[in-house]
């Protein structure tokens, strides 16, 4: 059986395109009041032939300590991002923006280290972009308006809003800290 | 050049690296150019009668190529002088800013109607550098009023993320029936292409450079700067430039002739010099 197991992968050290768009945020775009911090995952979505869940994990694992494909332990932090509905791993003051290329052009990327890495029970692989963003106030499931922020933030419309995706070429969801997703773009 | 006659400001954002040989390739028209850092007053820029945003890479193309340029301040006078009528030329990564900017294509003022992506090529990823044939298809813009619809303008592309996309619907036809598509990728012989490697990226309708709609401001993905002058040609070139270049080896005063990209860069200086300055 596939199974699905999703890797975060982050620097250990300051990530420079992560400060960059905090600054942006920040000074550019008006939003210092609203967004205390940013952090820039790279998401590995993998298949994985195995199973159990925690089997497929710890193929994952032996991936990741056998090759440096999906990441280098060295300047590398990962972790499994929950997979069940309504679970998260993000703290209570923040949310996530998951952007994809909306065509797959990223996907010969993930092919090649899926190839790379020779291990196969890991059939495919897809990557995408997770941006966490610490709020300056706890969202709150009954004030839905938190969204509006989020697209702000995330999906470029014009110069003054949205940073993070353009609808044009990526897809974009946000994902609240309660584990709800949600499209920005579809 | 003359201390009154009209003047190009080539920005430097931070990561840029082509402002230099854009200057001297304007200069090298007639027209006189300064190299303009980002955040330089803007009261200072506002003065000048057309703009060039180069290629490279401002702020490392984080986040996205030309994301985080497009909402610096100095784009604030850059939109205003070009709803003026200036020329504004958005090279590489500066045509990659100009979309951001939503300044062009502009057929809704200010939004964000295209997408420069990921290029799409057959078993490679990434970066790619070549030599690409562009066919002018449209004379309404201000990079191409010096040429003819249909004239083949060999200029280098060197790129990650060139591939002119949409979501909105019939936008390619709307851009096509207003005149605001520029170049379209070809063959050396004048054929738009559909695929690699004459079509460099996947663009949609092989589309290389867009214009708004007064024609003023035009992003354009290849780098006409890097074929101003003959040498710069390669001798393999396929077509009359290429036989031009030949025709020229060990000859210094024929190899400083100009080369195909001088006739893009000299459209804008021709529409400065014709009318003195803004």
């Amino acid at each position: 059986m596939i199974r699905n197991v999703t890797l975060a992968v982050r620097l250990k050290i300051t990530d420079n395109e992560a400060f960059s768009a905090l600054e942006a945020l920040h000074t550019k775009m008006g939003l210092g009041d609203r967004v205390a911090g940013l952090v820039r995952e790279t998401l590995w979505d993998l298949g994985v032939e195995a199973a159990t869940a925690a089997e497929a994990e710890q193929v994952v694992e032996e991936a990741i300590a056998r090759t440096n494909v999906f990441l280098n332990p060295n300047k590398h932090y990962h972790a499994f991002v929950p997979a069940a509905e309504g679970s998260s791993d993000l703290d209570d003051d923040e949310v996530a923006v998951i952007v994809t290329d909306r065509d797959g052009a990223d996907s010969p990327r993930a092919l090649a280290a899926v190839a790379r890495a020779g291990v196969p029970e890991i059939v495919r692989a897809r990557v995408a972009t997770r941006w966490r963003i610490r709020l300056t106030e706890t969202p709150d499931p009954a004030h839905p308006e938190v969204l509006e922020l989020i697209r702000r933030i995330g999906v470029t419309t014009d110069r003054d809003a949205g940073l993070l995706a353009n609808p044009h070429s990526q897809s974009a969801a946000c994902v609240l800290p309660w584990g709800e997703q949600k499209p920005l773009v579809g | 050049m003359t201390a009154t006659g009209p003047r190009v400001a080539v920005i430097r954002f931070p990561g840029l690296n082509c402002e230099n040989e854009t200057r001297r390739a304007v200069i090298d028209q007639g027209v006189s150019a300064d190299v303009f850092m980002w955040n330089g007053p803007t009261d200072e820029l506002a003065h000048y009668d057309a703009y060039v945003l180069p290629g490279g890479f401002s702020y490392q193309d984080r986040v996205r190529a030309g994301a985080i340029a497009a909402k610096d301040r100095v784009m604030d006078c850059i939109i205003e002088q070009a709803a003026a009528g200036k020329p504004v030329l958005g090279i590489c990564n500066g045509a990659q800013i100009l979309v951001e900017s939503g300044l062009v294509p502009g057929l809704a003022a200010g939004n964000v109607e295209v997408g420069l992506a990921r290029n799409i090529m057959p078993d490679r990823d990434g970066y790619y550098s070549r030599w690409s044939y562009l066919r002018v298809e449209s004379e309404a813009t201000a990079a191409t009023a010096g040429l003819r619809v249909g004239d083949v303008v060999p200029v280098p592309v060197a790129h990650a993320e060139g591939r002119f996309v949409t979501t909105e619907d019939g936008l390619v036809e709307r851009l096509r029936a207003n005149g605001q598509i520029a170049f379209t990728y070809c063959t050396p012989d004048g054929t738009v292409a559909d695929r690699f490697p004459w079509n460099p990226n996947g663009s949609t309708a092989a589309i290389a450079g867009i214009s708004n709609p007064a024609g003023n401001v035009v992003a354009m993905m290849p780098h006409p700067e890097r074929s101003t002058w003959l040498y710069q040609v390669p001798e393999t070139l396929a077509g009359r430039w290429g036989r031009e270049r030949r025709d020229a080896r060990g000859d210094t005063r024929l190899l400083s002739a100009p080369g195909p990209g001088a006739l893009i860069i000299r459209s804008i200086c021709d529409r400065l010099l014709a009318r003195g300055g803004v």
